[in-house]
């Protein structure tokens, strides 16, 4: 049986984050992830890192929040962060006098804003609409959800905690009414096994009320659905957020080669589904318009949906919000002692922005119990270090200056040397699994051996392999035959990852097929289905 | 009033190919119009005549004589259906009358198909393969070694040996493929497309090189050699038999890549043909029109600074699909992008419907609607504005050739009909 | 020019059509291709903190990759724009600069042709050219001529002024190297009772927009118009004999250029052939044409294709009698302009025309006939067969003989 100090329940930003808290501080910790790290909100969302700007007027104790932890993200998650700048805009129709509000509640939150005169703007964004009105710079900046939890986990795993993916906590073990473990279940294997601790976090995000529940804890979790777009390259440099009250599709944020423009807000039941209709599709092009004119005509590769998860105090009572941004995105810290369980603490709320405070807090209440006196070095220990020079000088010998520029950001120093280690030995792995992101042999194999994984989407969330133009129409084949050659699957296995994985890219775009994203979809479907006659379901072939 | 031509084609895909081919041997002087070079490099180069019935789920269709009636019978709104199957019959006699001439000859008699492994190691049903892919048919009871190269990019040697083994063992059949990935060709690039690595071989000292490697890795019980398609694009066939003769082994080709070497050479070898044949062929226009004016039909041109007019007695749209770009979809509407005909499944793209990608495809079924001589069947307006005018390929309504494996069947069959009638009817 | 650049690069597929089609990409490792270079890296550039690749230099901007592409992305479009931006930050270097203006070396050079050639053919001089600037050593210079086509224009007895009027755009090449295509343009065109009017000798600017000096090539463009347009509103037509001229008239100076009235000239720019073919299907003299009993094997241009008018030299030289005419059809030559005489390019370049140049000594032609000067001095120094416009054979076929001067 294995043991440990604390087990952490949901591989988000937030759990991940309160592992790694525990680790530097020395507690003994286990991260456990019913799917793969950032399965839920922590990659559903626009990737904003807030400069706390959006917040300063209806929740100004968010704001400052978020414009701490904006700081910190900038120093300790360089790895993670594109620091883009953001800008507000104001559009002729919106109230004026909003702005003038709004401004001053962004000096009141200390938030370094800045107007800048309209012509500068169109200068510096000039897809912007230019009949905008005023524009002011915050320090937004965009933040890859997946790298983040990653590197959480990687630090943690560094100062000895543990994390499984793919591990279902199916009973919480109370005994005396002090939480004593948990009983797990391994969903590759089938295996359910114990893990014995003195406490258990509950960072499971949407699935935090489920979780309480399985303690026999009551947690009233608000579900709002934000459905979101990509497209199909950077509409902008700099993250773009309409200057009104927080609304539908006002945010666009650039990601590494693609922008996402956000959100909607529509109350639903629960986490598990997570489709956007075409209505919403629609609705977002529409109001997207209105900041970039012409956005509407830009190809957009795919649309999702996240759920923010959104804790009531006093349980709600069957009242649902009519706009889940009412409710104030600051999070909450339960101790379930209350209501009868020792041991076990629920974090929830919040937003990715302030995923360390968050965790910080939690940790803080965990050492408390645990009576174990250490401070949080969450916010000063580099989460990633950086790629060298030297390494980005070598990865040249093999790549052109922007590939390889984006590959040393997306892999930092340690991850680089696996991968510079893998080219020298085999100097043909430089050719490109993914075309559209730019991802090589060697960077794949290094993910498929050096992490847990189940589904080649998880390998897609560590590399961008499929999140590009094509979305999976060459790599899925190009990287399953690979994995294949190298002997990591078998053939069952591989077919079906191949299945399931065109599977969730051709969901993801199921709402947007018109024009070029339409074509693309036939083009996929002729690689595979035609060319390849690959069949998901019967690949007897009837012979 | 004077034409400039008897036959205008639009598109240089194998239907506008097939229909100019056709409309020429039937005395009339054509000129086809291309945008480019069209999606034909984008498939196998085989002649898929039937491989799937709908609603067989993937089971691949080896009667393909049988199945075409059965297709006739449950499926009306099927192409071959509206031709009927004796013109079908006749699209494939003379496509293998034709392609002798052209020097790249098919095998096959159109009746039965192959099994060909594909380069994901699958099996494919066809009816109609190049020589150089003909040898691959799976039930095939040889030794069987597919070879790769490691710098050669998709492809994947044992994942094809081990998936048709797999597949030959539920048959029954035993495993009898092996692979074997050798170094690098030298001189060869670090990352070789199979497109790369056919041009590569067009050179007869980098061709003697992969001679070398091959009869290396021969073995007492190899009884054929399975290869990536990559022995070159202009010169049709003569790479492939130039290797099997001097290997003294027997040889298959299996497509890979995007673009595939047998959808280009196909492409590239039928258009010099034509050329020759007396075929015109303008390249780099975008029509922007046609319109049947004055008992002729005037197709109006975008040409790079202007635009010009060409004129011809009849008309065959073979401009394509939505991949193609025959059709256009926006956010509420597909249209038929240059005479403006009605499409069936016109407002798909703005409404629910189920594209999961795998079945049968909506998007895929659009197009014009036509009867069995491919004229366009006119719901509104008046009937003569679409007079001697004929449709054919994936501009057509009906068929899905990612599940049904009949794509450059249909394009054969209504090229063919449609370039007849086009040569032929007042 | 960030709005056409997002939407070209937005109707992509992925396909590889354009690379498979590429004759640079297709023989090199050393360049990835056009759906690379183009679309792909696009969506790289658009994030301004990434540095550039280098590898543009490798596209010849032949527009072979425009033509295979099925989803109409203008991928030569977002190469040049590439292309100048990795000038504008890395900085330009002077033999691209110098390749990149042919008209104003050749004014240069033709002060004194006689001098000028035979320095340029002094092997020391090319060793040095060679190892200073990277012009190929192993490459001819085109030859300047000791009289230009202005000159000669200006020289002879005018002919008697004609209602019908056309304006005759040489290019550098006819106006300075080989001004014998221009005077068998000028000599057709008159036989055709057209009074042809020549404006001040200027580039199209064409080589500068290829070596990634788009504001020096914006500036050429507007220069045309200014000596164009006033003819045009006259309704007189442009004939140009050089294919690259003809692209850069038609669409650069609108798609890459978006200079205002490029649509206008553009309407009436018509190549030499395309003109002349025109004429003859309405009836002009067609019947005038005499023997000339050669072995001519004919080369289309890539720039020429790019304009979409089909092969009108092929048709026109068809009608010669005795004259037996076979198209090469194989593709690029690999010159395409600068590109060839560049010394990292030098040997690329032969190895793209590889198929071509066997082709054409297979035929083995008397003569190889291609519209675009080029071309032909590519071919004639790969295959040591003479290559020359069609323009000079049909001005032979028309019965003239080359005066004495």
């Amino acid at each position: 049986m294995e043991k440990t100090d604390v087990l952490v329940i949901g591989g988000g930003a937030t759990g991940t984050g309160v592992l790694r808290d525990l680790a530097l501080r020395g507690v003994d910790a286990i991260l456990a992830e019913q799917q793969d790290l950032a399965y839920g909100t922590s990659s559903r969302f626009h990737g904003l890192l807030h400069s706390g700007a959006r917040y300063a007027v209806n929740d100004p104790e968010s704001a400052r929040e978020c414009r701490q932890e904006n700081a910190i993200l900038k120093r300790i998650a360089r790895c993670c962060v594109d620091d883009t700048g953001g800008l507000f805009v104001l559009l002729p129709g919106d109230d004026p006098g909003y702005a003038d509000d709004w401004f001053a509640a962004c000096l009141r939150a200390g938030i370094a804003v800045q107007e800048i005169p309209a012509a500068e703007a169109l200068s510096l964004e000039p897809n912007l609409n230019p009949a905008l009105k005023r524009v002011f710079r915050v320090p937004d900046a965009s933040i890859d959800g997946f790298a983040l939890v990653w590197a959480n986990v990687g630090s943690a795993a560094g100062h000895g905690a543990r994390a499984y993916t793919y591990t279902r906590v199916d009973r919480i073990i109370v005994r005396d009414g002090t939480v004593s473990g948990a009983l797990v279940t391994d969903l590759r294997t089938g295996e359910q096994r114990q893990i014995e601790c003195r406490f258990i976090v509950n960072a499971a995000g949407a699935w935090a009320g489920q979780v309480a529940r399985l303690a026999g804890c009551e947690l009233k979790i608000l579900a709002s659905k934000g459905s979101l777009l990509v497209f199909n390259h950077r509409v902008t440099n700099r993250v773009v957020n309409r200057l009104r009250r927080p609304g539908d599709g006002d945010i666009i944020v650039p990601q590494d080669t693609v922008a996402i423009l956000g959100t909607t807000s529509v109350p639903v039941d629960g986490p598990e589904h997570l489709g956007s209709s075409r209505a919403e599709v629609d609705q977002l092009l529409l109001l997207g318009r209105d900041l970039v004119p012409g956005l509407d005509e830009r190809r957009v590769l795919r649309s999702f949906a996240g759920v923010r998860p959104l804790y009531q105090e006093n349980g709600g009572e069957g009242q649902r919000p009519q706009d889940g941004r009412a409710v104030a995105r600051q999070f909450a810290l339960v101790d379930h002692e209350r209501q009868g369980v020792r041991g076990l603490i629920t974090v929830v709320g919040g937003k990715l922005t302030t995923f360390r405070l968050m965790a910080e807090q939690a940790t803080n209440l965990v050492c408390v119990l645990l009576e174990h006196d250490a401070p949080c070095r969450t916010a000063v220990e580099v989460l990633l270090p950086e790629a060298t020079a030297a390494q980005v000088r070598q990865l040249q010998r093999y790549f052109s200056p922007p590939v390889s520029q984006k590959m040393a950001e997306r892999l930092g120093r340690a991850d680089l040397d696996q991968l510079l280690g893998i080219l020298s030995r085999n100097g043909w792995k430089r050719q490109f699994v993914c075309e559209c992101e730019q991802v090589c042999l060697a960077e794949l194999e290094w993910r498929a051996t050096g992490s847990s994984w189940l589904r080649l989407g998880d390998l897609r969330c560590r590399t961008r392999l499929g999140m590009g133009t094509c979305q999976g129409t060459i790599c899925a084949a190009r990287a399953i035959g690979q994995l294949y050659q190298d002997g990591m699957l078998d053939l069952g296995r591989a077919r079906r990852l191949l299945g399931e994985f065109l599977d969730e890219r051709w969901k993801g775009n199921q709402e947007v097929l018109w024009g070029d994203q339409l074509r693309e979809r036939l083009y996929a479907r002729n690689v595979y289905l035609n060319l390849h006659n690959f069949q998901k379901e019967a690949d007897d072939y009837g012979l | 009033m004077i034409m400039d031509y008897d036959v205008i084609v639009i598109g240089a895909g194998l239907s506008g190919l097939i229909a100019a081919a056709r409309a020429s041997a039937g005395g009339r002087s054509v000129l086809v119009l291309a945008r480019g070079q069209g999606v034909l490099a984008l498939t196998t180069g085989c002649i898929d005549i039937l491989g799937c019935l709908p609603g067989s789920e993937g089971r691949c269709l080896t009667d393909v004589a049988g199945g075409l009636q059965r297709l006739a019978a449950i499926d009306p709104d099927h192409p071959y259906a509206k031709i009927g199957l004796d013109l079908v019959q006749e699209s494939i006699e003379f496509w293998q009358q034709v392609m002798p001439a052209v020097g790249y000859p098919y095998c096959g008699s159109g009746a039965v198909n192959y099994l060909l492994p594909t380069a994901l190691g699958t099996v494919r049903p066809t009816a109609l393969a190049p020589a150089t892919m003909a040898g691959g048919d799976i039930r095939n009871e040889a030794g069987t070694l597919v070879v790769g190269w490691l710098n050669l990019l998709d492809w994947h040697p044992k994942l094809i040996a081990d998936g048709i083994n797999d597949l030959r063992n539920r048959r029954g059949l035993g495993g009898a493929w092996s692979s074997v990935m050798l170094d690098a060709l030298p001189g060869a690039a670090p990352e070789l497309t199979p497109v790369m690595m056919a041009r590569f071989l067009e050179n007869a000292q980098h061709l003697e090189l992969l001679i070398a490697g091959l009869r290396k890795s021969l073995t007492p019980g190899t009884g054929r050699l399975g290869l990536p398609a990559v022995l070159g694009i202009d010169e049709g066939a003569a790479l492939f038999r130039q290797v099997e003769t001097r290997l003294g082994c027997p040889v298959f080709e299996i497509p890979a890549g995007q673009p595939t070497v047998t959808g280009l050479r196909l492409a590239q070898l039928l258009i010099k043909f034509l050329k020759q044949y007396g075929v015109g062929f303008r390249f780099n226009v975008s029509v922007l029109s046609a319109e049947r004016r004055n008992g002729a039909w005037q197709v109006m041109l975008d040409l790079p600074g202007r635009a010009a007019v060409v004129t011809g007695g009849a008309l065959v749209l073979a401009t394509g699909g939505l991949i193609g770009r025959g059709l256009e979809a926006d956010r509420t509407q597909i249209r038929e992008c240059v005479a403006g005909l009605p499409v069936a499944g016109r407002d798909l793209p703005g409404q629910a419907r189920e594209a999961s990608g795998w079945g049968r495809d909506p998007f895929a079924m659009a197009g014009v609607v036509v009867d069995g001589r491919m004229r366009p069947v006119a719901t509104d307006g008046d009937p003569e504005q679409y007079r001697r005018l004929f449709v054919a390929g994936s501009t057509l309504a009906g068929y899905d050739p990612a599940v049904g494996k009949d794509g450059l069947g249909v394009a054969l069959a209504t090229g063919y009909v449609a370039g007849n009638a086009a040569a032929t009817e007042g | 020019m960030d709005l056409p650049i997002r939407s070209e690069l937005d109707k992509c597929i992925k396909c590889g059509l354009c690379t498979a089609s590429c004759p640079v990409a297709s023989r090199t490792g050393g360049f990835a291709g056009p759906k690379h270079m183009g679309p792909e890296m696009t969506r790289f550039r658009l994030d301004d903190r990434l540095g550039l690749e280098a590898q543009i230099d490798y596209c010849c901007n032949c527009r072979t990759c425009e033509q295979a592409c099925p989803s109409g992305v203008k991928i030569s479009l977002l190469n040049a724009c590439y292309r100048h931006d990795l000038h504008t930050r890395q900085g330009l270097k002077l033999r691209d600069g110098i390749l990149g203006r042919p008209g104003m070396m050749a004014r240069l050079g033709s002060l004194n042709a006689g001098a000028t050639n035979y320095v340029l053919n002094n092997r020391l001089v090319r060793a040095a050219l060679d190892r200073g600037l990277g012009i190929a050593r192993e490459r001819p210079l085109p030859a300047y001529s000791r009289e230009n086509l202005k000159k000669w224009f200006q020289r002879r007895r005018q002919p008697d002024s004609s209602p019908n009027k056309v304006v005759y755009f040489p290019g550098c090449t006819a106006e300075y190297n080989l001004p014998e295509i221009g005077r068998s343009v000028v000599n057709i065109l008159e036989r055709c009772s057209y009074q042809v009017i020549l404006p001040p000798p200027n580039c199209c600017g064409l080589p500068l927009a290829a070596n990634g000096f788009l504001e020096d090539a914006a500036r050429m463009a507007g220069q045309n118009l200014d000596n164009l347009l006033p003819f045009v509103r006259q309704g007189y037509p442009v004939i140009v004999s050089c294919p690259s001229c003809g692209l850069a008239l038609k669409s650069e100076y609108e798609e890459l250029h978006n200079l205002p009235q490029a649509r206008s000239l553009a309407a009436n720019v018509y190549d030499f052939s395309e003109w002349l073919l025109t004429l003859q299907q309405r009836g002009a003299p067609a019947s005038g044409f005499r023997d000339l009993a050669l072995r001519v094997a004919y080369h289309t241009p890539c720039h020429l294709k790019a304009q979409g008018i089909g092969q009108p030299s092929l048709e026109i030289l068809k009608k010669i009698p005795s004259l037996q005419v076979i198209e090469v059809d194989e593709g690029c030559c690999g010159m395409s302009g600068s590109f060839g005489f560049k010394k990292e390019q030098y040997r690329l370049s032969l190895e793209i025309g590889a198929r071509l140049f066997n082709r054409i000594r297979e035929i083995a032609p008397d003569l190889v006939a291609s519209d675009c000067s080029s071309c032909c001095m590519q071919i004639s120094h790969a295959t040591g067969i003479g290559a020359v416009h069609p323009a000079v054979l049909i001005d032979q076929a028309y019965g003239r003989v080359e005066e004495k001067k």
